[in-house]
């Protein structure tokens, strides 16, 4: 086993295990297994036809695939022809990809037709070449200041904070990341990973570099269907997933043959990403699979940050810092806050990114910890609580924290998910609350009454909207920016 | 697939399909499902969840575009599997 402190990097992945072990299985999908040299075989033959189209160190291509074999073979095709990738979601439109491929200076987009893909119509910024490949009008080489530091990933952030953002990625940020989540979990060569998060995000990319990096196997899902996943469960046996609160609750409510029961037994880690994963939705999983979830925290700022590897899941515990990442927690004048009091939680790690392409968006630092919007505190042995986000809303003259009412409503009811946001009555601002419930169980009355109950007359929210489902990313996170519109009924 | 069982499926299917996808204006038989845009990936996943549940089956279709295309073809792939 290769200590996690000589993890091969990010280009070298596929070639380093290739040499080393060249049968070693690298990629499983219902289709059959793909040792490493095989996939370094068809990594080379992209990085050649890349190579051949002129890309090559600082040229950005955008990928726009599901979770696959294909994703795989051009990421790491275009690390070995020296190119950035700028991962795209596979559902985009027209409109969206047409805007990313002008923000983000794309030369080529790379993408596959697998049947959860739309089909691609013409657009004005972008032509077929063949074979997968579209090419843009831009360079792909961005501004001069962007094509330093030997950046890696061009990353869109998922726009759950607001409108979405890019973020640079060095190769040494994104080693550093992979390093220390397979120290954390102690991953070796053993591991299996099955796959559903979308590697087009930093999280489900995550647990892809880590699990090559240590020359484990991956199996792919292009899309999160139960059955689908506990199909390649039965067939993969995996050691290692990387799941969001969606999908662990509804693995918790979906039909379940008795004899499928035991279908995740093989296990170790079972990594959920922060977002709310309420009790009950875990309760529900637990009691079925007996697997403990591993909730963990970090943003595509930070990446990873922190787990809960203990079998003590406590709704908002994110446990403790991955090795080399540290945590604090800041008051409102950026002073470090102690154990136990509620502020802003900051991460510093040499994987968390410096800042975001946009000029018109900071990233909020305070002595190299970056903070990410979330608010939360440490307890006494040093495991860390994310309480939502961070912020202060003012209603006619007073201050409510929306963190407070979301708790009140988190303790009244079994909730998936809760947003308390602005919103102007009469001319006047006034609170919102949105509610991702059954509404057989949760109604706006019954969520009135129990802020009534809990809460001050300013903080109770003047409106409350119950949805059976609110709009998601593919991660499971909820698309923030898309809340305003159902405040207002207008979804 | 008999008309009496597709009598009895597309009540409920109607049901679930406006409970879990708000897809209240796609309810007639040969709309199109999975090209509304209100079927996005999570409503689907919901989608799916309700169903197996209510007709006690596993959704594990390679091509769930075919099987959620239409109403119609929704329950005949539900038909399908429950015979089977």
């Amino acid at each position: 086993m290769m200590g996690s402190g000589m993890l091969p990097g990010p280009r070298d992945l596929i070639r380093h295990w290739a040499q080393a072990d060249a049968e070693r299985p690298a990629v499983v999908t219902v289709a059959g297994t793909l040792g490493y040299a095989e996939l370094a075989d068809r990594v080379a033959a992209v990085a050649a036809r890349l190579r051949g189209l002129g890309v090559g160190p600082g040229v950005r291509v955008g990928l726009a695939f599901p979770n696959s074999l294909d994703y795989l073979i051009w990421l790491f095709g275009l690390f070995e022809a020296g190119g950035v990738a700028v991962p795209l979601d596979p559902r985009m439109g027209a409109p969206e990809l047409a805007t990313a491929a002008a923000t983000a200076s794309l030369r080529f987009i790379a993408a596959t037709a697998l049947p959860v893909t739309l089909p691609w119509p013409p657009m004005p910024a972008v032509s077929a070449v063949a074979g997968g490949l579209w090419q843009c009008r831009g360079d792909g080489r961005g501004s001069p200041s962007e094509t330093t530091g030997n950046v890696l990933v061009q990353q869109f952030t998922s726009g759950s904070g607001g409108r979405p953002k890019h973020i640079q990625r060095t190769e040494a940020q994104i080693r550093e990341d992979y390093r220390h989540f397979s120290a954390g979990l102690g991953l070796d060569g053993g591991t299996r990973f099955l796959a559903p998060s979308p590697f087009y995000h930093a999280y489900g990319a995550l647990g892809m570099y880590a699990t090559l990096a240590v020359g484990g196997a991956i199996f792919p899902l292009p899309r999160f269907i139960p059955a689908e996943l506990m199909a390649a469960a039965k067939r993969f046996q995996p050691t290692l997933t990387m799941v969001t609160p969606t999908m662990i609750d509804m693995l918790g409510k979906c039909f379940l043959p008795p004899q499928d029961r035991g279908v995740f037994a093989s296990l170790r880690h079972c990594i959920c990403s922060t977002g709310h994963l309420s009790q009950a939705a875990h309760d529900a999983f637990r009691g079925r699979f007996d697997v403990p979830v591993h909730e963990q925290y970090g943003s595509t700022e930070t990446l990873s940050a922190t787990v809960n590897l203990g079998d003590d899941f406590d709704e908002g515990c994110v446990g403790r810092p991955y090795p080399g990442v540290e945590v604090a927690i800041f008051d409102s004048q950026g002073a470090m806050s102690a154990p136990l009091v509620v502020g802003s939680v900051g991460i510093r790690s040499s994987s968390v990114c410096v800042g975001y392409a946009e000029a018109d968006h900071a990233l909020a630092t305070v002595d190299g910890y970056v903070l990410p919007g979330d608010k939360g505190f440490l307890d006494e042995t040093g495991r860390l609580h994310i309480l939502g986000r961070d912020d202060v809303y003012n209603v006619g003259g007073y201050k409510v924290d929306r963190s407070e009412v979301e708790l009140a409503i988190r303790r009244a009811f079994p909730v998936t998910y809760v947003a308390v946001l602005p919103f102007e009555r009469a001319g006047q601002p006034a609170l919102c609350a949105v509610v991702e419930a059954s509404s057989q169980q949760v109604t706006p009355e019954s969520v009135m009454a129990a802020c009534r109950a809990q809460l001050l007359a300013y903080k109770v929210p003047a409106r409350v909207v119950v949805k059976s489902s609110l709009p998601r990313e593919a991660n499971g996170k909820v698309r923030v920016g898309d809340l305003a519109s159902v405040v207002l009924g207008k979804e | 697939m008999h008309d009496d069982t597709r009598i009895r499926c597309l009540p409920a299917l109607r049901s679930i399909l406006v409970q879990e996808s708000e897809l209240a204006g796609v309810v007639e038989r040969g709309a199109a499902l999975f090209d509304s845009p209100s079927l996005d990936s999570l409503a689907l996943v919901n989608l799916v969840v309700a169903l197996e549940n209510e007709f006690a089956i596993q959704i594990d279709a390679e091509d769930l575009e075919q099987v959620f295309a239409t109403l119609d073809s929704l329950v005949d792939y539900l038909d399908g599997k429950r015979a089977g």
